[in-house]
């Protein structure tokens, strides 16, 4: 499982961080994007939590993708993710106390969060567990790059501190609104942009029909042209 | 032959392939919960111990060791009593009705009585205006540090409703640290509901004459206990009528202040009356819509319920009258109101070029339209309102004098931008009060309502 097809594993753990990003390229997860990059701190607790669901769903369903009757997949992968997420709240609960209060009701939240279902229903129910758990670390990677980019500009220009850490010039010229919901979407925004410009004409190769779409979890056909 | 019932098999199967993966995968993922949940669980109940000490350590920081005192009877507001295990003293978790409901605040008193902190668990304030108390450190707050009892408290402007919680949360852990310390906390003495006449009292009980006492009325055919609990825009005054032998036959409340159409019709009548023959408040439904007004009124009786023995045995008090005569905040119609000083002849001639005024009483008549007087308690004053109505009886415009009112908060009432709201409305229910003069602003309220309700009276006696 090891040996063969190097660089397309490769490219699997790529994938996430860049050409199919999951949040400014699959436009996934979005939520807890805009509400936990108000600082530094919390959107790393948050990218770090969601990667650790991420990685053991996409594992736990690969290893049963033979066993999960097509008509019950969906619930069956809701109940591993929901499963996973509660482990990992209980955990965070009792060993990162201040990160627990500071990501409030986001942290039971992951259950829902598209990426994690999206992946397995896009990736995991469909490929080895090796090659699946590379996709998780790739796209939790890619989740958390993308927290860490829009919380550090939110944080840095909005309240001019770096997790929590004063930052000389720009404390004494914040641009509040930035901390605010509709400068969570100016910020989104722009990285959208920035990492379609970046891409540009590239992504269309690379991604394999609609894998690149972000309702193909949804159209069942996801995979049939891949 | 052979292959059918394998094919049956597997239909079979294929119905009961779902229920049994997703069943077992429900129960595997179970079992890992209640694995991580045994690991986990006593780190938690650490960890949320620890930070509890830490929050009781901010508000008496010489304190340790604190254990819960449940040997105490607690005070009515105090959900909690800690005492320092060190002997540095209490810490006290009481709650107070603010503007945006019941806020949580955590006092530390020192041996002496004396305050060594505050904090404030949770509200629900008004950010940028309420927070000004709630904020940890505020002015409000550090003010109270030292204190001994709660008369010296100085609310904080355009903050008072939000002050007023803090008040009687701060005033609980008063009460509660007299009580932890072996003291007694003098029971409240209450006063009589305004709408309690005489004509009330002869309806339930026919032919008694009453003695006033401490807290109610007694005769030979029954006894009545006043009580009252803070509703929805203030306290609520209740009489409840016991018989002779101790059983209600009845109970009215003053829901004047109480918003009107929701809090304010409960206080006569049908949900009264079904406190007859009760044993305890609790006893009865809450009405829908006007659930903090009920709750007021079946707490009061409550403690009327408490009260009947110490209001039987209570001293008869001399020049004692029925119906509180000073709660009587305007709620009665029948005297006519004045004209506020500021409707002069030229804020007429605005709204009505070239009419004719007569004065009658509570208003102006002409035919181009009425002008009815209103007035309400304010802040600091009793606010006059003038209401200018067209031949039509739509409110053209309203005359507020707030000069009275805290200067920049509660005068903010009578300005334009506020006033120009009522032309047109039908009901002064329809404007929203302005944040930080909510009582200078809700009075005016209050007062344009009570012209609205006068105005046929008004344009009849011209």
């Amino acid at each position: 499982m090891k040996a063969n097809n190097a660089p397309s594993k490769l490219s699997i753990l790529t994938n996430g961080i860049i050409k199919e990003n999951p949040v400014l390229v699959l436009v996934l997860g979005t939520c807890p994007t805009l509400a936990t990059t108000t600082s530094v701190s919390t959107a790393i607790g948050m990218g770090i939590a969601a990667a650790i669901v991420l990685i053991c769903s996409n594992i736990l369903i690969s290893l049963l993708r033979k066993i999960i009757p097509d008509s019950v997949r969906i619930p069956c992968y809701i109940v591993v993710i929901a499963g996973f997420v509660s482990v990992v709240q209980m955990l965070v609960q009792a060993y990162f106390q201040d990160l627990y209060n500071a990501l409030g009701v986001y942290l039971p939240l992951i259950v829902v969060n598209c990426i994690i279902l999206g992946r397995a229903e896009m990736f995991a129910s469909k490929h080895t567990v090796g090659e699946s758990a590379l996709d998780g670390i790739g796209m939790g990677i890619g989740f958390t790059l993308t927290l860490l980019v829009m919380s550090t500009i939110r944080e840095v220009l909005g309240s001019g501190t770096f997790a929590g850490i004063s930052v000389p010039f720009f404390s004494s010229y914040n641009i509040p609104i930035l901390t605010q919901t509709p400068g969570g979407f100016f910020v989104f925004g722009c990285l959208i942009a920035l990492v379609a410009r970046i891409t540009h004409g590239k992504v269309k190769h690379a991604a394999t029909g609609c894998g690149n779409c972000p309702n193909a979890a949804v159209c069942g056909k996801i995979g049939k042209e891949a | 032959m052979i292959q059918k019932p394998n094919k049956e098999e597997n239909k079979v199967w294929k119905l009961l392939a779902p229920i049994v993966v997703l069943t077992c995968i429900g129960l595997v993922i179970t079992a890992a919960l209640a694995v991580t949940n045994q690991l986990t669980a006593p780190v938690i109940a650490a960890q949320e111990a620890a930070a509890a000490q830490a929050a009781l350590q901010v508000v008496l920081p010489e304190g340790s060791d604190f254990q819960v005192m449940s040997d105490v009877e607690l005070p009515e507001g105090v959900t909690e009593i800690q005492v320092a295990g060190n002997g540095a003293g209490y810490v006290v978790t009481a709650t107070g009705r603010g503007y945006g409901g019941d806020m949580s605040v955590m006092v530390g008193l020192d041996s002496s009585g004396a305050i060594t902190g505050t904090k404030v668990l949770s509200h629900g304030e008004s950010q940028g205006i309420g927070t000004v108390v709630t904020d940890d450190g505020s002015a409000f707050q550090q003010q109270l540090i030292g204190m001994t009892d709660a008369s010296g408290i100085q609310a904080t402007s355009g903050a008072t409703m939000s002050s007023n919680g803090m008040k009687t949360a701060i005033q609980a852990a008063f009460d509660a640290y007299t009580l932890a310390t072996g003291g007694t906390v003098e029971a409240t003495v209450y006063e009589a509901p305004a709408n309690l006449t005489d004509d009330v009292l002869a309806q339930y009980y026919p032919g008694a004459s009453f003695t006033d006492v401490a807290g109610g009325k007694v005769s030979d055919a029954g006894t009545v206990v006043y009580a009252s609990e803070t509703g929805m825009m203030g306290p609520v005054n209740v009489a409840v009528f016991f018989d002779a032998d101790g059983k209600i036959i009845g109970a009215i409340a003053d829901t004047s202040s109480e918003t009107p159409g929701y809090g304010q019709p409960l206080g006569e009548g049908e949900f009264m009356d079904s406190f007859i023959g009760v044993s305890s408040g609790s006893e009865v439904d809450s009405v829908s819509g006007a659930t903090i007004t009920s709750d007021a009124i079946k707490g009061a009786v409550d403690i009327a319920i408490a009260n009947l023995e110490t209001v039987k045995a209570a001293d008869a008090v001399t020049g004692g009258s029925t119906g509180g005569s000073d709660a009587d905040k305007g709620g009665e119609t029948a005297g006519a109101a004045e004209a506020p000083a500021n409707l002069t002849d030229d804020v007429l001639a605005q709204y009505y070029p070239g009419a004719s005024f007569t004065d009658v009483a509570g208003g102006k008549v002409s035919d181009a339209g009425t002008v009815v007087y209103g007035a309400a308690q304010g802040m600091m004053s009793e606010i006059k309102v003038a209401v200018l109505f067209d031949a039509d009886d739509t409110i053209l415009g309203v005359v507020a004098d707030c000069s009275q009112e805290t200067p920049g908060l509660g005068t903010l009432a009578g300005e334009e931008d506020f006033t120009s709201q009522f032309a047109g409305v039908t009901s002064a229910d329809e404007v929203d009060s302005i944040s930080g003069s909510t009582i200078s602003s809700s009075a005016v309220k209050d007062a344009v309502n009570l012209a609205i309700a006068n105005l046929q009276t008004v344009k009849e006696a011209g």
